[in-house]
């Protein structure tokens, strides 16, 4: 389970990426909900795709060096991905999402979690990508036509609250 | 009466125009001739950094300071698109 270290005031909006993958392939741009990852304080931060499909958080194993105290659970599990199956390891790691470039004085959201460390990375694009587990888990993310948007996960219940049966 | 979805939104004024993908507020890279490589990207999308692997790029952005960057890998042509788990 993720725990949620501080506050987010107001919904932070994100654009889709074009990493040009589909160019010559694909009818329409192919479309990405990405955001900027990085260990909490590192200098640079890591491209991550949000998957909704996804059932935990996976990193390549260079994610891991750049800090987020992490620490190995003695646990793996399966992950089948980009057509591949793995046996993976899985890590707590706390890492940190950066906020919109025009968003100003908003300070990183930090969470600490569980990934999957995949290594050799088979990906295009991205050394991240965020699931369930370790991201989703942590905010409610809303998906639009034109862009997406961040809020702590406790905003979904506040405004779906449970049906009374 | 209900009518038959054919995959376009039908008359309804609520539906509004559909939109097919997010013109206004896609971020687009020009990633070409850095493909297959792991690049730094700034702000402006500009290619700050570039090298063959993952580990290479972050060795060299621990060397120099390119500012405020965001790493990815850059599409290769030909390789499929990966569509993430599954």
């Amino acid at each position: 389970m993720s725990r949620w270290f501080t506050g987010l005031a107001d919904a932070w909006q994100y654009g889709y990426t074009d990493f040009g993958e589909g160019r010559g392939r694909s009818p329409q741009p192919v479309l990405r909900a990405v955001v900027g990852v990085a260990a909490p304080g590192a200098p640079s931060r890591f491209a991550a795709i949000i998957d909704t499909g996804g059932p935990i958080t996976v990193v390549a194993a260079e994610v891991l060096g750049s800090g987020g105290d992490p620490v190995d659970r003695g646990e793996t599990m399966m992950l089948r991905l980009g057509g591949a199956t793995n046996e993976v390891p899985l890590y707590d790691l706390t890492l940190e999402v950066r906020p919109p470039a025009d968003v100003v004085d908003a300070t990183p959201i930090r969470w600490r979690g569980i990934v999957a460390v995949l290594e050799p990375w088979p990906h295009h694009g991205t050394a991240v990508i965020l699931g369930q587990s370790g991201f989703l888990d942590t905010f409610t993310v809303t998906f639009g036509p034109d862009g997406f948007a961040l809020e702590p996960a406790s905003v979904f219940r506040r405004r779906f609250p449970p049906a009374n049966n | 009466m209900v009518g038959v979805q054919t995959g376009r939104w039908h008359g309804s004024p609520d539906c509004g125009t559909p939109t097919k993908y997010a013109a206004l507020m896609v971020r687009t890279l020009d990633l070409a001739p850095w493909a297959g490589r792991w690049v730094a990207v700034d702000a402006a999308n500009d290619v700050r950094c570039d090298a063959p692997s993952l580990a290479q790029l972050l060795d060299a952005l621990a060397l120099v300071d390119v500012g405020d960057v965001e790493v990815m890998r850059a599409p290769a042509p030909g390789e499929p698109v990966v569509y993430g788990l599954g």
